[in-house]
């Protein structure tokens, strides 16, 4: 189950009560992928992204009391993961580049999985790669990534569609 | 690869690059608490003694507890609902003890107002205010629904009565007919009271649904709860008795619609009948859609036509020989029959399909045979099904060759027109600049975006219902 499948109440309602332990846990297993997945897009090396995931959490314990109930609880997550992983990337030595994700051996269940984070990472742009992260594994929609980068809703689908595109036709090609 | 294929892998791709760390960060967390516990620790007896001094304060200031029981106890509870959902808690002087946003679109009608200690007839002026301003009431959706709820059966009626004028007062100021149903509540049933846990609906709509549901028989719950007080008031009109425990002003706004004339015309032309006989039109409802259903006969057959009553797409076709109604045991045949109901049902579960469009169910009474022939995602599907015992006689399934050039047009979604209208009537906008509408399929949503008179204006509409999702304004 990801995000995407879960209603807002439902993922609203494990976040209020996130000071109970079974609520906090869940939240974490339903949520490490897309803040790893976005952490990673950003921070481009694995051990800052996982930093970045118990940063994220710790301060959604923290900080529970200033969630506001009328915005949807996917945004304030995105909101705080996003902050958290600018201020890491600011922090970073400035010679880490896109080589970085090689240089930790990962583990994947399945080689084509392997073959599919390669290119995901190494061939789309970071733009195409977090329209991608945002849409399937955060759940928002078209037009909530429009508002997030500040772009129209129409330019967001093209680019999705695109992207999607290239994705598919790379991995089919190998 | 499908998008949801592609979906999964990477979820659990990203799931397993991230360890389970949670219990470090639980640890964390802790540690974090014990800190700030240790911080504050020396504070806590000064909190304590501030609360006591402020409670007796507020005793001292108030004359003590018979004016602190009839300032904060509440007499009254008023659940407000049109699609949002508020719920009131007033006290005896009908000043608001407590407001609660019952579902999603309640907390952007509320925003950030704050209405303890508010005179009732004040917070009702913001509400509607705000509904009015946001587009949940206007001239294609007027209806409101006020439920209150008092043990004291003569104080609810008094103040039923006097909402429901004030609301009635309140949309005429803003130029709206409205239809308003009321209803008091003393004793809350059992059953109303589950149907709100379980959909998460107020306990007022849940009264209204059961009242509905227990005079119009065809009608089903979970076929309701998602309408909005609208669309369930639409479902109602014209019918008698079909509401008895809620009262009713004025009539539901069908202006949304394509109108009954409009949706018989669509019947007929699709079934070439031109003089048909025993025509009737009338409202249904089927998964959240607002449908016309359209019955008629001529010499041969039967029809029975359910149109979406937005878009005036055929939703369901019905056709059924009628030779055997005139031979002279009509009853002892008709009775042997599972219903066009059913044998739509037994297919689209066999097929695990939910919403099918094309679909067509047709009775053949010398094979004892329903014949159900449907679409979705890509495919066609042919059942063949025994009239008498339900079960399949022949189920197929094969590749649509009209899907992609049937999907832009595919009709399921309402046009691109019909969105810009929605957007354009609902902004109460002629001649608009910058106009783009465009189809989000996999959101399943039209985004329509255009200015006028130094406005921005931003909509999304559900590209299946034609429902508006958001509607935003904001200076050019």
């Amino acid at each position: 189950m990801s995000p995407s499948t879960l209603s807002d109440s439902s993922l609203e309602q494990l976040l209020l009560n996130i000071k109970q332990e079974d609520s906090f846990h869940e939240l974490y297993l339903l949520l490490k992928a897309p803040i790893y997945g976005y952490s990673l897009t950003i921070l481009k090396n694995r051990e800052d992204a996982l930093d970045n995931v118990q940063d994220v959490f710790i301060t959604l314990y923290n900080q529970i009391d200033t969630y506001d109930q009328k915005n949807k609880p996917m945004n304030w997550i995105f909101t705080i993961t996003k902050n958290k992983a600018i201020s890491k990337l600011r922090k970073q030595k400035p010679t880490i580049d896109i080589e970085e994700y090689r240089e930790t051996p990962i583990k994947f269940a399945k080689e084509e999985d392997r073959v599919l984070f390669n290119i995901l990472m190494e061939q789309l742009s970071e733009e195409e790669r977090t329209i991608i992260l945002l849409h399937l594994l955060w759940g928002f929609k078209h037009r909530e990534i429009a508002d997030i980068l500040n772009s129209k809703v129409s330019t967001i689908l093209s680019k999705y569609h695109r992207a999607i595109k290239k994705l598919k036709e790379m991995e089919a090609n190998r | 690869m499908k998008n949801e294929e592609l979906q999964e892998r990477l979820y659990r791709i990203f799931d397993e690059q991230a360890p389970d760390e949670f219990q470090e960060i639980l640890s964390k967390t802790k540690e974090k608490e014990r800190n700030h516990f240790m911080e504050k620790k020396t504070n806590n007896w000064g909190w304590l003694w501030k609360f006591a001094t402020a409670f007796l304060f507020l005793m001292v200031l108030g004359g003590g507890f018979y004016t602190y029981q009839r300032n904060y106890m509440v007499d009254s509870v008023i659940d407000i609902d049109v699609n949002p959902s508020i719920e009131l808690k007033v006290n005896k002087k009908d000043k608001i003890v407590k407001c609660t946003a019952l579902n999603e679109d309640a907390k952007e009608i509320i925003e950030d107002m704050d209405f303890k200690g508010v005179d009732i007839d004040i917070a009702l002026n913001a509400i509607i205010g705000s509904m009015v301003t946001k587009g949940y009431l206007d001239d294609l959706s007027n209806s409101i629904l006020i439920s209150v709820d008092n043990n004291d059966e003569k104080r609810a009626e008094e103040l039923r009565q006097k909402l429901v004028t004030k609301i009635d007062s309140l949309l005429s100021n803003d130029k709206i007919e409205g239809s308003v149903l009321s209803q008091t509540i003393s004793e809350k049933s059992k059953e109303a009271k589950d149907l709100a846990e379980q959909y998460h609906i107020s306990i007022g709509k849940a009264e209204l649904i059961l009242d509905v549901v227990k005079n119009n028989p065809l009608l089903k719950i979970e076929d309701l709860v998602d309408l909005s007080i609208n669309e369930i008031n639409v479902l109602t009109q014209g019918k008698e008795n079909s509401l008895t425990t809620v009262e009713k002003t004025g009539n539901a706004s069908t202006k949304a619609y394509i109108g009954e004339e409009k949706a018989k015309e669509i019947a007929l032309n699709h079934a070439n009948v031109k003089n048909p006989s025993k025509l009737e039109v009338e409202f249904d409802t089927e998964n959240g859609v607002i449908l016309y259903e359209v019955e008629f006969e001529d010499n041969t057959y039967e029809y029975d036509y359910e149109i979406n009553a937005l878009t005036g797409d055929i939703i369901t076709s019905y056709k059924e020989k009628e030779d055997d109604h005139q031979t002279t045991t009509p009853n002892t045949n008709n009775s042997n029959y599972i219903s066009s109901e059913k044998a739509k049902e037994i297919a689209l579960n066999h097929a695990g399909v939910k919403n099918p469009s094309n679909l067509e169910v047709e009775l053949d009474r010398e094979d004892n045979e329903y014949s159900v022939d449907f679409k979705y995602n890509g495919y066609e599907y042919d059942y063949e099904i025994n009239a008498t015992t339900g079960k399949i006689i022949k189920s197929e399934k094969e590749k649509d060759d009209d899907y992609q050039s049937s999907k832009s047009s595919s009709s399921n979604y309402i046009s691109s027109e019909k969105a810009k209208s929605i957007a354009l009537n609902h902004a109460g906008v002629k001649n608009p600049s910058n106009l783009e509408v465009e189809l989000d399929k996999e959101d399943n949503e039209y985004s329509v975006e255009f200015k006028y008179n130094g406005y921005e204006y931003d909509y999304e509409i559900n590209a299946t219902t034609g429902k508006i999702i958001k509607s935003e304004k904001e200076r050019d």
